[in-house]
């Protein structure tokens, strides 16, 4: 029965870990498009 | 730990599974867009340098697609956290929640400590990557510029190179010339000289030529410095006069020397080649370049300064998020205790609850338990069965007195026979010896009286015949009369003979009785008999049985002699009388047929072993009779003791039956209460469960008041716009940075445009100077002052280093 639970544990804490590896990937994501965006189209604006 | 069910950690456990599957997709999904986004990057400096409106409109379409797809992500993620939030409610709801807090709670907080210290390193490595690219960014774009400026520059340098080239064969030859003419005492003077007069011969010869560049002159001169110096270094070591230590003090003078010279060169054809620019130059470019510049710095200035005051406004903006965050904070802390309170005691009720149901359900179990041991019958079940092993018994008494009564038919059966059959050999005997005599005898008086009536019959019906023979009868019957005494002697001695052999067979086999008792024997009879017996006795006492029997044997064969004489004796009596009285001889035929058998039984011993060997059978037949009836006997007892016992047992499962009977009763009115009380503890089950849903919603809106907290106070974008705010300082940081190095650059190019003024400035005067040097005549020493006052600092600088 303690296997198991440590087992369950165990894919809770990986399913976290992944959570927030997804996380930050969408962040890193959205961070980058915003940066491309000021940095390439803010600057046509400028011109 | 509560109760858990392996079977609810499996579906714990396939539900995670199924969400970190849904997560390792949707992480695969942002990865291509990142990778999108990559390719993007890779491009986006080209893009951002084309001032092609329709590519930068085709990048604004794909980024807005980016970022929908990115959203659409998003929103999945978000729903995968809800289902994996229901997912731990609904196993912390069955018991998993002391593990889910202690366990995975621990576990969890390390592994999100270390993920914020990995998000932590990230973010800054992110800054250091924005930091370095800026400074890379503009550092190319600078070096490009300058390779930029370097081509035109080149382009035009190769062009003076080959026109200069062209007109300083003079130079060579004086060059050539000096280096021939010196020995090497003389070449270093020599050298002084060429310095000086090289020297100006070069500044002469370019600003004559207008030639820019003089660097491959000077390195053509340096590098044939060089050769004559080896050479002469190779003649001084042939010369024996000087001491080779002198000689390399020399040569290192020299070489110091050389490379002052050098340097000295290398720093004027620097100069000399700035200088020589001058005439292609219009210092109003360097002025208008100077203004532009300053309007750029100018508008850099201005930058930096809005800069400032965004960085003010995101300080501002910081210190109120701190403000809020601590005030939100503090509300927070206040109102979730006052939460945890709550649920606390929420919390505890539904355990008190928990555990009053646990309480009810157990003794409701218990009592459906009793009822279910009662509802099993187990009394009637037990009487059927009892029930059914009196049937049993009962059809087994039935079957065994069938049986004996079978069984005492068979014996009654075999009684009989025996009862039948049973004839005591010696009374048999006994009555056999008499019976053949008395047989005998009764024959012949048979036999006489029908003789007597034939003789009758012949008498009264053959008077002719009587008449005719009475002559012959006369002497018949006298010859029988005389015959008739001898005769009857010879009869009663026969018979006294018979009866002595009787009366001796008899005693011998009195004798031969395993038990005889002489005395016993003798004690009724007449006092002679007695000694007669005694004597008789006396004579066989010693002998064995076996020999008694052959006496007896023999005694049996001398009385069945005896009595064939005596039926031959009384024939002959018969006939004798028959003679006398008739005159005529008895007819045979009398004898022939009626006494025949008598005769066959004469032979007493054959007789006897016949009767014996019947009577033999009849012992065997009894014996095995016996036989039969004890074992019928026994069978008969021991299946009237079968009987017994079953009907013993059969009284006793009556009594059992009857026991149970009243146990059962007992037990119906037992059933009723337990079903009572199993009834009013559903009722308390219902109401508690009723009770405990209520608490648990109100736990639940409790914990979901705790748990949105947070969003409800706002606090939930704190760290976002912490992030957004330090995000923002870091490219105000590193925007400020890039414009003080633009601006640092401007600075730069202003200065360096205005050197070209002042330097543009000092070649006019060096020009109009030359001239007129030219006109006076003056020698190369009295220019070279001249020059020199004329590029002043530039040109001392010079010589000084």
């Amino acid at each position: 029965m303690e296997e198991e639970l440590k087992k369950l544990a165990k894919s809770v804490v990986d399913m976290e870990i992944m959570m927030e590896k997804l996380n930050i990937n969408i962040l890193r994501a959205e961070e980058r498009i915003k940066s491309i965006e000021k940095e390439v189209l803010n600057k046509e604006g400028d011109k | 730990m509560g109760v858990i069910d392996s079977k609810e950690i499996e579906r714990a456990n396939e539900a995670y599974e199924k969400v970190k599957e849904e997560l390792y997709r949707l992480n695969e999904e942002v990865e291509a867009i990142n990778s999108k986004i990559s390719k993007i990057e890779e491009k986006k400096d080209i893009i951002s340098r084309t001032s092609n409106f329709h590519e930068k409109n085709k990048l604004e379409q794909v980024l807005e697609g980016l970022k929908k797809e990115l959203y659409s992500k998003k929103m999945e993620f978000n729903k995968t956290i809800k289902i994996s939030n229901q997912i731990q409610k609904t196993f912390e709801d069955s018991g998993l929640k002391d593990f889910f807090k202690d366990y995975i709670g621990e576990h969890k907080r390390r592994e999100i400590d270390e993920n914020l210290q990995v998000v932590q390193k990230l973010k800054e490595e992110k800054s250091a990557l924005y930091e370095e690219k800026n400074q890379k960014t503009s550092k190319r774009d600078q070096e490009i510029e300058k390779l930029k400026n370097e081509f035109e520059k080149n382009k035009s340098r190769f062009e003076k190179i080959r026109s200069f080239y062209e007109s300083n064969q003079e130079l060579y030859e004086h060059i050539e010339k000096n280096r021939k003419s010196e020995d090497f005492s003389g070449m270093i003077s020599g050298m002084a000289n060429v310095d000086s007069k090289l020297m100006f011969k070069i500044m002469d010869e370019t600003a004559k030529s207008k030639n820019s560049d003089t660097l491959q002159v000077m390195d053509s001169l340096v590098r044939s410095l060089e050769v004559k110096y080896n050479d002469d270094l190779q003649k001084v070591n042939n010369k024996k006069e000087y001491s080779v230590k002198n000689e390399i003090n020399k040569v290192i003078e020299i070489n110091n020397q050389i490379s002052e010279y050098i340097s000295k060169v290398e720093y004027l054809k620097n100069k000399y080649h700035d200088f020589l620019k001058m005439d292609n130059y219009d210092p109003k470019d360097s002025e208008n370049k100077i203004s532009e510049l300053k309007r750029e710095l100018k508008e850099k200035e201005d930058l930096t300064r809005a800069l400032d005051v965004e960085m003010e406004d995101i300080i501002i903006e910081e210190n109120e998020l701190l403000n809020f965050d601590m005030e939100s904070n503090d509300a927070m802390v206040r109102i979730k205790a006052e939460l945890d309170a709550k649920i606390l005691a929420e919390e505890r009720r539904i355990e008190e609850i928990k555990k009053e149901k646990e309480d009810i359900l157990n003794k409701k179990f218990d009592l459906e338990f009793k009822n279910n041991n009662l509802d099993n019958n187990t009394e009637e079940i037990v009487v059927n069965s009892i029930e059914n092993d009196n049937i049993e018994l009962e059809s087994k008494i039935l079957e065994l007195e069938e049986k004996n009564f079978r069984l005492r038919n068979k014996e009654v059966a075999h009684g009989e026979i025996s009862e039948l059959k049973i004839i005591e050999k010696e009374e048999y005997e006994a009555i056999e010896y008499g019976k053949i005599k008395d047989n005998m005898d009764n024959l012949f008086k048979d036999t006489i009286d029908e003789i007597e009536n034939q003789a009758l019959f012949v008498r009264e019906s053959n008077f002719f015949i009587k008449m005719i023979n009475t002559w012959r009868t006369n002497s018949v019957k006298k010859k029988a009369e005389k015959e008739a005494a001898a005769i009857e002697d010879a009869f009663n001695e026969n018979d006294a003979k018979v009866n002595d052999l009787e009366e001796e067979i008899t005693l011998l086999e009195a004798f031969a009785e395993p038990n005889f008792d002489c005395e016993k024997y003798i004690e009724n009879l007449s006092d002679e008999k007695k000694d007669q017996v005694k004597e008789a006795y006396e004579a066989v006492k010693d002998l064995t049985k076996e020999d008694i029997d052959n006496k007896i044997k023999d005694k049996r064969n001398e009385y069945s002699d005896n009595l064939k004489d005596r039926f031959n004796i009384q024939k002959e009596l018969l006939d004798n009388e028959y003679r006398r009285k008739y005159g005529i001889a008895l007819p045979e035929r009398y004898f022939e047929n009626k006494l025949s058998d008598q005769l066959e039984k004469v032979n007493y011993n054959d007789y006897v072993e016949d009767v014996k060997e019947k009577n033999e059978d009849i012992k065997n037949r009894n014996e095995e009779n016996e036989k039969i009836r004890e074992e019928v006997s026994k069978e008969i007892e021991s299946n009237q003791y079968k009987i017994d016992r079953y009907t013993v047992k059969l009284d006793r499962n009556n009594d059992i039956i009857e026991k149970l009977e009243e146990k059962k009763k007992e037990q119906d009115a037992e059933r009723k209460n337990n079903k009572n009380d199993i009834d009013i503890n559903s009722k308390k089950l219902e109401n508690l469960d009723i009770e405990l849903v209520n608490h648990i919603d109100d736990l639940g809106s409790l914990k979901d008041e705790r748990d949105n907290l947070e969003v409800d106070l706002g606090r939930d974008k704190i760290d976002t716009n912490k992030e957004d705010l330090e995000n923002r300082k870091l490219f105000n940081n590193s925007e400020k940075a890039k414009v003080n190095k633009e601006k640092e650059e401007l600075k730069r190019l202003i200065e360096e445009e205005q050197r070209k003024i002042e330097k543009h400035k000092a070649y006019e005067e060096f020009k109009k100077t030359n001239v007129a040097l030219r006109k006076f005549g003056m020698t190369d020493l009295e220019k070279s002052v001249l020059i020199s006052n004329a590029f002043q600092m530039d040109f001392r600088d010079g010589f000084e280093k």
